[in-house]
C-alpha cells in the first residue's frame, strides 16, 4: 500500500489527513484519488506540491515517478495570505 | 541567559514589508527583541474585517496606516528605533534597504511574494517568508538565489479563506524565531527547506522543495 498525506487546505477539503491506496506511479495514484473522491480533478492534482519520502517529483520523473510498496507520498499546496 | 543573543540582535536591522495579520504580530516580538531598527512597509488603512486578526486594529486605529500604527506602537515599547513607509514596497525603495540584515515577508499574496524573491537577489538580503491559509501556513529562509517561493507557488493556489486570530500570531512568531536563527547563526531552516504548520491537528512538518 501507498501512504498518501495531505497538507494545507487538501485536509480540509477532503476531510481527512491521510488515505491509503494501491498505485504504480504518481499518474495512478492521482487519478485513483479524484475517482475515490471528486472534490479536486485529475488535473487540478497534477498542480500540487508532491513528494515521495521527502523527495519532489520535481526531481524525479515526474508524473511517471514509479511506487513501490510502504512508499510515502505528500500532496500539499502552499498558503499565500498574511 | 538570553542577554548575549540580546546584545548581537540589538545591533540587528530589519525590513517588514506587511504589518497585517503577519506583520503587526512580528513588529510586536521583534520590537521586544529589541532589534536596533525597524523599517515597516504597509500601504493599506485597518478596516473593521482587520479586528479579528490584525494586532494593531482596534477602535482607535480604524483608518489608520498600518505601517505607521506599528511604528507608533514599537517607539511605545522603546527599546527599537522604528520607521514607517505608509506604501507598499516597490522599485523606488530599493535604496532604503542598504544597511539592513534581513527582511521579514509579511505581504498577502502570491506576486509580492514573488516580488520579494526577485529582491533578495537583487539586494543580497534573506527573506524570512511566512503565509497563512484558514488553519494552515508555513515558514521558510529564502537566501538570495534561493527559488522556493517560484517552486511554492509555481502550481495550484488555493483561494485564501478566512482564518482566526492564533493563526497568524503563531506563524509570525515561527518566522520570528527563524530570523533569530538566521540573524545569530543558530541553524535557520536550510535552503528551499519549508515548515508546514497545520493548526487544525497541531502538527509540524518540514519539507524540501
Amino acid at each position: 500500500m501507498i501512504k498518501v498525506e495531505f497538507f494545507g487546505l487538501y485536509r480540509l477539503n477532503y476531510k481527512m489527513s491521510s488515505w491509503e491506496t494501491e498505485a504504480s506511479d504518481i499518474n495512478n495514484l492521482l487519478k485513483n484519488l479524484s475517482e475515490y473522491n471528486s472534490y479536486y480533478s485529475y488535473k487540478e492534482l497534477k498542480d500540487s506540491i508532491i513528494l515521495i519520502n521527502g523527495k519532489n517529483i520535481m526531481d524525479l520523473r515526474r508524473f511517471r515517478t514509479r511506487l513501490k510498496d510502504g512508499d510515502n507520498v505528500l500532496i500539499m499546496s502552499p498558503a499565500s495570505g498574511g | 541567559m538570553f542577554s548575549e543573543l540580546l546584545d548581537k540582535l540589538h545591533s540587528k536591522k530589519v525590513v517588514v514589508i506587511g504589518a497585517g495579520g503577519l506583520g503587526g504580530n512580528i513588529v510586536n516580538l521583534i520590537s521586544r527583541l529589541g532589534i536596533g531598527k525597524i523599517l515597516i512597509f504597509d500601504g493599506d488603512v485597518f478596516d473593521s474585517s482587520n479586528i479579528n486578526r490584525q494586532l494593531y486594529c482596534n477602535q482607535l486605529t480604524l483608518g489608520k496606516n498600518k505601517a505607521e500604527v506599528a511604528a507608533e506602537e514599537t517607539r511605545k515599547i522603546g527599546i527599537s528605533d522604528a520607521e514607517a513607509i505608509p506604501d507598499f514596497f516597490q522599485e523606488k525603495y530599493f535604496p532604503l534597504l542598504k544597511g539592513y540584515d534581513c527582511i521579514i515577508d509579511a505581504t498577502d499574496n502570491v506576486n509580492a511574494r514573488l516580488y520579494l524573491e526577485q529582491v533578495a537577489i537583487r539586494s543580497g538580503i534573506t527573506v524570512i517568508h511566512g503565509a497563512i491559509n484558514a488553519y494552515f501556513g508555513q515558514i521558510a529562509v529564502v537566501r538570495p538565489g534561493d527559488k522556493t517561493l517560484s517552486k511554492l507557488y509555481s502550481g495550484k493556489i488555493e483561494p485564501t479563506r478566512e482564518t482566526i486570530s492564533y493563526i497568524p500570531a503563531t506563524v509570525a512568531a515561527l518566522q520570528v524565531c527563524q530570523m533569530v536563527k538566521f540573524l545569530s547563526n543558530a541553524g535557520a531552516l536550510e535552503r528551499e527547506e519549508v515548515l508546514l504548520v497545520d493548526m487544525f491537528s497541531c502538527q509540524t512538518r518540514t519539507i524540501k522543495l
